[in-house]
């Protein structure tokens, strides 16, 4: 999988159109918006879905997400295409989720996300305890040190954990994870990598 | 900069995840401020961010279109200010160091 050959179809093909749509959008192009919509509406919403549960909370939350846009809430940066979309819709997901966490007499809701759990098939390349952080903090919006509580997990290990589960999602998507996974070790490998608290993680990689 | 617990350089996925809050949000913002290696961590992780989303799309009713299109018929008062200044952030030409290409 990559991205660098624009084909029909690829994922390369979908960001082009993505930058080229956001760049019309802040030209105030109106039919660009819609198109917007029409491409990545699917994602966005099943994204802030996870995070906030199906269903009206959540459909409101993608709207302002492209009003955000659309109204010059916030500045399409150069280059913007759908990560940097759904970036915007997870963040104000997350907010959102955390409010509500807050106030007691919503807390009902949180049983609604509970019962709206990844999909089996969701990253299915990454060890469980990573597809854990990831789905606890990506998907259901928990801060680390919730996501250590609800897991019966030390504090700390959600960070480390995140940070091993997208080393590992590099190497799958690079094609250049070699051997059986074996997310600790590799995680050992990379922090021995910079004992001095430099960025060697690159090399690993390379 | 020390950490006491993790090490702070990899707390940078935690962030860009939107795992961090409070004021742990905010001592990891102050070494961004700092760290150029990290804001590029933090760059290439909420790019990748993008594969988590991958196999979790749900089909949007109809009203949500209805929504979207309704915003393009609305005056916008902010958008005119925005256009007229053209964006003077620095934008390093650097992408997907953990995550291919680049």
């Amino acid at each position: 999988m990559t991205r660098n050959l624009p084909t029909t179809g690829s994922p390369a093909d979908l960001f082009g159109r993505v930058e080229y749509l956001l760049t019309r959008c802040a030209q105030r192009d109106a039919r660009s918006l819609v198109h917007l919509y029409d491409l990545t509406a699917g994602r966005v919403l099943g994204l802030v879905s996870r995070v906030l549960g199906p269903g009206p909370e959540a459909h409101e939350v993608v709207v302002e997400a492209y009003a955000a846009l659309w109204q010059g809430e916030v500045e399409i940066p150069e280059g913007a295409s759908l990560p940097w979309l759904l970036g915007v819709a997870h963040a104000r997901a997350v907010a959102r989720q955390r409010t509500r966490a807050r106030v007691p007499a919503q807390r009902s809701g949180d049983a609604e996300v509970r019962a709206f759990p990844p999909d089996r098939g969701w990253l299915p390349g990454l060890e469980e305890d990573e597809r854990e952080a990831l789905a606890e903090v990506y998907l259901r919006g928990h801060a680390v040190g919730v996501a250590d509580q609800r897991l019966g997990w030390a504090p700390g290990t959600a960070v480390s954990t995140l940070h091993r589960a997208m080393l590992h999602l590099a190497q799958l998507h690079n094609g250049t994870r070699e051997g059986t996974p074996d997310g600790d070790r590799h995680a050992a490998g990379v922090r021995a990598g910079h004992p001095d608290g430099q960025h060697d993680q690159r090399e690993v990689l390379a | 900069m020390s950490a006491a617990t993790s090490p702070v350089h990899d707390m940078s996925v935690a962030y860009a995840l939107e795992g961090l809050e409070g004021i742990e949000r905010l001592r990891f913002e102050g070494h961004l401020v700092q760290c150029a290696e990290c804001r590029g961590d933090v760059e290439d992780v909420r790019d990748a961010a993008e594969l988590l989303s991958v196999g979790i799309e749900l089909a949007p009713p109809a009203s949500l279109r209805t929504q979207v299109e309704d915003l393009t018929r609305l005056p916008v008062a902010a958008a005119a200010a925005t256009e007229d200044t053209p964006g003077e952030s620095p934008a390093p030409a650097r992408r997907r160091r953990w995550f291919g290409g680049g």
